[in-house]
Parts: C-alpha cells; sequence; structure tokens
C-alpha cells in the first residue's frame, strides 16, 4: 500500500516556548498498523484513511494474526473489524487477543452491525491498559485525533530526524568495511519489541531532551558480516561473542558521541535528572522506557555488495526520549558547529 | 617492549587500531581503561606514544593523562586523545593535561601514521 506522509501537527508542550523561538519543521513520519478486515467497503476506507494520516497499513487475514504478531513486526496501532467473515468471525475476540498480547499498541475496533449492548460490555473482558477506541466507518476520519494522539503524539523536527539519520549512516559506514549503508524511511512505533538477541541501551541528553537510544540486532548476521572479514574481528575472533558486543556497542558510542558533538550537553540536568528504571523482559523480547510514547525507529540495512544475500545486516535505532522532551527549545550547538573537525584526522595541540 | 599504548574499552577499537599499528611497525600494548593505562606505563618505560579514549569505565582517559603526569612524573610520552568528544572544553582540559593531540573516532590510520611515527619515535 502506498502512502502519503503527513505533516505532523504541534503537539502541545509542557514548557512553555522562549519568547521568539520558532517551532523547527517537523518531520514527515509514517507508522506500520495492521488492518484485520474481511469487508471490502471498509479495507478501501482504512487504505484511503490510512494514505491520509501517515500509516502504512499492513493488510492480515485474521488467521494469520498471532503468527504476524510474532514475527515481530514494529507497529503502531491495530485496525480490526467486529464482523469478520470466514472461521475466524469474532473480531472483538480477535480485539481481545490482541489486547492481551500486546497491551501496549491502540487498537482501532470497527463496530459497524456491533449490538449496542454487545459493544458496551466489550470492555470487561480487555486489558485494564487496553487502549481501544471504537469508531464507525461513517465516522472514520474523526479517528484522526485518536491517530495523532496515539501514534503521532510528539513533534520530531525535521532537521533533527534528518540528522540522526546522517549520524548513523556514517557511523555505520565506518564500522563495515566495503559495505553499503541504507536506512529506511524513519517511523515511530508503540511496540516495545526487542530485535534480534543483542542490543545496547545507552543515555541521550541535551537540553531539549533525555532519554535513550538502543541498537538492536542479530547475532548470526552480525557474525556473517564478521566472518567475511568486513569489520575489526578475524572470523577466529568473532567465535567470542564479547567481540560482537563489542562491535554494536562501538557503533553506539561513535553515534552517541556525534549526537553530543552535534547537540551539545550544556543545560542538560545531568545524572542527578529524574531516572525511572529500564525493564526488559528476555522471554517476551520486550524493552520500556518506562513511558507510553512512541519511539523514533530507524532500520538500517547494511550489506556487501558483492555479496549482498549472506553478508548481510539489519540494524535497528530506536529513540525513546521517555524523560523529557521539548522540541521548541531543540537546536544545534553553533559553536561546536563553528569549531568542526573532521573526524579520523590529528588535531595537534 | 611496547613503544605505543592503545588505551580504549571497546575491544573494536584495541582491534583496529592496535592492528593497524603493529602492521605499520609499532611494538604496540593494550589496555582497557585508564586503570591499566597506567599500570601499562608504570611497568613499561618504554612507551613513548599513548593513544587513550576518553569514556572509558573505571578511570578516565583524561585523569588518566592527568595521572601519568603527576604520580608517575612521566612528562615525556606523547598523548593522543581517540574519542567520540570533541568540545572544546574537553579538549583544553585535555591540553592542560599536557595532551599532545586530538582525534574524532571513526579512526583513519592512513591519515595519522606519518603523525605517530614521528611522536613514537
Amino acid at each position: 500500500m502506498e502512502t502519503t506522509a503527513p505533516v505532523i501537527e504541534p503537539a502541545p508542550s509542557d514548557a512553555p516556548a522562549p519568547p521568539g523561538a520558532a517551532m523547527p519543521e517537523p518531520a514527515a513520519l509514517v507508522s506500520k498498523v495492521l488492518v484485520i478486515e474481511t469487508d471490502g467497503d471498509a479495507l478501501a476506507r482504512i487504505r484511503a484513511f490510512c494514505e491520509a494520516h501517515g500509516l502504512q497499513g499492513h493488510k492480515v487475514h485474521p488467521l494469520n494474526v498471532p503468527a504476524v504478531l510474532r514475527s515481530r513486526i514494529d507497529l503502531g496501532a491495530v485496525f480490526v473489524g467486529t464482523q469478520l467473515q470466514g472461521a475466524l468471525s469474532d473480531g472483538l475476540a480477535l480485539a481481545r487477543d490482541i489486547a492481551w498480547l500486546r497491551p501496549e499498541l491502540p487498537i482501532f475496533l470497527r463496530t459497524d452491525g456491533m449490538p449496542e449492548a454487545q459493544a458496551g460490555t466489550d470492555a470487561h473482558a480487555m486489558p485494564r491498559d487496553a487502549s481501544v477506541v471504537r469508531y464507525t466507518l461513517d465516522g472514520i476520519d474523526a479517528l484522526k485525533t485518536e491517530v495523532d494522539r496515539k501514534i503521532f503524539d510528539r513533534v520530531y523536527p525535521m532537521s533533527l530526524v534528518r540528522t540522526l539519520g546522517e549520524m548513523t549512516q556514517t557511523a555505520l559506514a565506518s564500522q563495515f568495511r566495503g559495505m553499503q549503508v541504507r536506512l529506511d524511511p524513519p517511523y515511530v512505533v508503540r511496540d516495545r519489541l526487542i530485535h534480534g538477541e543483542l542490543f545496547t541501551p545507552i543515555p541521550m541528553e541535551t537540553p531539549w531532551c533525555r532519554g535513550f537510544m538502543t541498537l538492536q540486532t542479530d547475532v548470526a548476521s552480525l557474525r556473517r558480516v564478521v566472518d567475511a572479514g568486513r569489520t575489526a574481528f578475524s572470523s577466529e575472533e568473532g567465535e567470542d561473542f564479547r567481540n560482537l558486543n563489542a562491535i554494536l556497542g562501538e557503533l553506539t558510542n561513535l553515534i552517541w558521541g556525534a549526537f553530543r558533538n552535534r547537540f551539545g550537553t550544556e543545560g542538560a540536568s545531568g545524572s542527578f535528572g529524574v531516572q525511572v528504571p529500564i525493564i526488559v523482559n528476555h522471554l517476551h523480547r520486550y524493552i520500556s522506557f518506562g513511558t507510553e510514547s512512541p519511539q523514533l525507529c530507524f532500520k538500517c540495512h547494511v550489506w556487501a555488495p558483492d555479496d549482498p544475500e549472506a553478508t548481510a545486516i539489519t540494524i535497528y535505532q530506536r529513540f525513546a526520549f521517555s524523560l523529557s522532551w521539548a522540541p521548541e527549545l531543540y537546536r544545534e550547538s553553533e559553536a561546536l558547529l563553528s569549531g568542526f573537525v573532521e573526524s579520523g584526522e590529528l588535531e595537534l595541540f | 617492549m611496547a613503544n605505543v599504548l592503545v588505551v580504549d574499552d571497546s575491544s573494536t577499537v584495541r582491534n583496529e587500531v592496535g592492528n593497524f599499528l603493529g602492521s605499520n611497525g609499532f611494538q604496540v600494548a593494550l589496555a582497557v581503561d585508564g586503570h591499566d593505562g597506567l599500570a601499562k606505563l608504570r611497568q613499561d618505560g618504554g612507551i613513548k606514544l599513548v593513544v587513550c579514549d576518553v569514556n572509558m569505565p573505571n578511570m578516565d582517559g583524561l585523569t588518566m593523562v592527568e595521572r601519568v603526569r603527576s604520580e608517575l612524573g612521566n612528562h615525556k610520552v606523547h598523548v593522543v586523545m581517540l574519542t567520540t568528544e570533541s568540545s572544546p572544553a574537553m579538549k583544553e582540559r585535555g591540553k592542560a593535561a599536557g595532551v599532545k593531540g586530538w582525534i574524532v573516532k571513526p579512526f583513519n590510520g592512513a591519515a595519522v601514521l606519518g603523525s605517530f611515527q614521528k611522536l613514537a619515535a
């Protein structure tokens, strides 16, 4: 399904903008949503809605929902019709299952044809934290407010998103010899999934943000890249998982450093600022930074041009500005940029 | 006896820089943090050049340099910082501690080989 990415309306902020400060231009982001419908008319209307509002709709057959959820696609929300056709016709029961499985995902529940009494009682079976929004096709346009509130609830300045992508691409290119790097368009997710077995959270802090970045990837792909001689380690050294860890660790360090150099740390609250526990559940490949807010994500593809099938790795990068977010204060560090030194060159004192 | 010490908590960087310098005729010793670096410098008086990260656990690189000068009384060894940091304040602290040069990661061996050879001579 093709999408048209919208410009996100600025969201209200707790912190007042300083006099004369202009809100930076917001980035156009997208988010993937699962669409579980069997009605052709409903599908067409939902498709049009998604295209108009920055959602990448992925239609899935009701019977395939568990497999799709297990495949760990990054999602922003789920659209479910209560009246489905086929072997699994009870959309409401399916919505309940999804809500129990992934309570962090908002569910947009289409209730056309559903008896009024049933629509009123379904909440009892839902998890307490489930976020369910009921709608009908006639009122689908009103869902935009809910989509903005639950998925695109944060303004990410366009130049910030562009810069994050650039510094990530530079770091990746420096660590994987002779490999190509491509980033998918940035997107936002409400999922809290961990991709692969290896991930590296690191705090990110500026005067306008506090939170974490993670890089996530799978060990088998990384091992193949090492075996192909594309990293600082030999194939034998790649047998030590700590060296694989170190590759992702150094990548994380490079991006973290570039972020600090670009945006500065002056005025950041430092180690005495508020913290919340980071919760990791390995059984469910789940990580929470303690916030309901969607995360900004980049999916990075790195591959060897001469062997793109076997020597390739996907790295998921997520930014969870979970502790503070004030985009109206966002700025690049002009002082640091004016003293810019090309990386890799020796500056003698 | 080594003539270059590479101090970095990342084994990726130790490998990359150590292998590059080793293949270009340097005798390389490795250390995993500032504490380790200080101990290696205490043990080996032949080290002429230290390539050192800033952000490391246990003891950061700039603290290590300050202690090399103050505790070991070693004012001859050349220290080049190899780091993601590029803030003027950090560099000023490095200069005050007697740091000779500053490289912002990622490491580009070809760009610095000539300078390293002079500093380690």
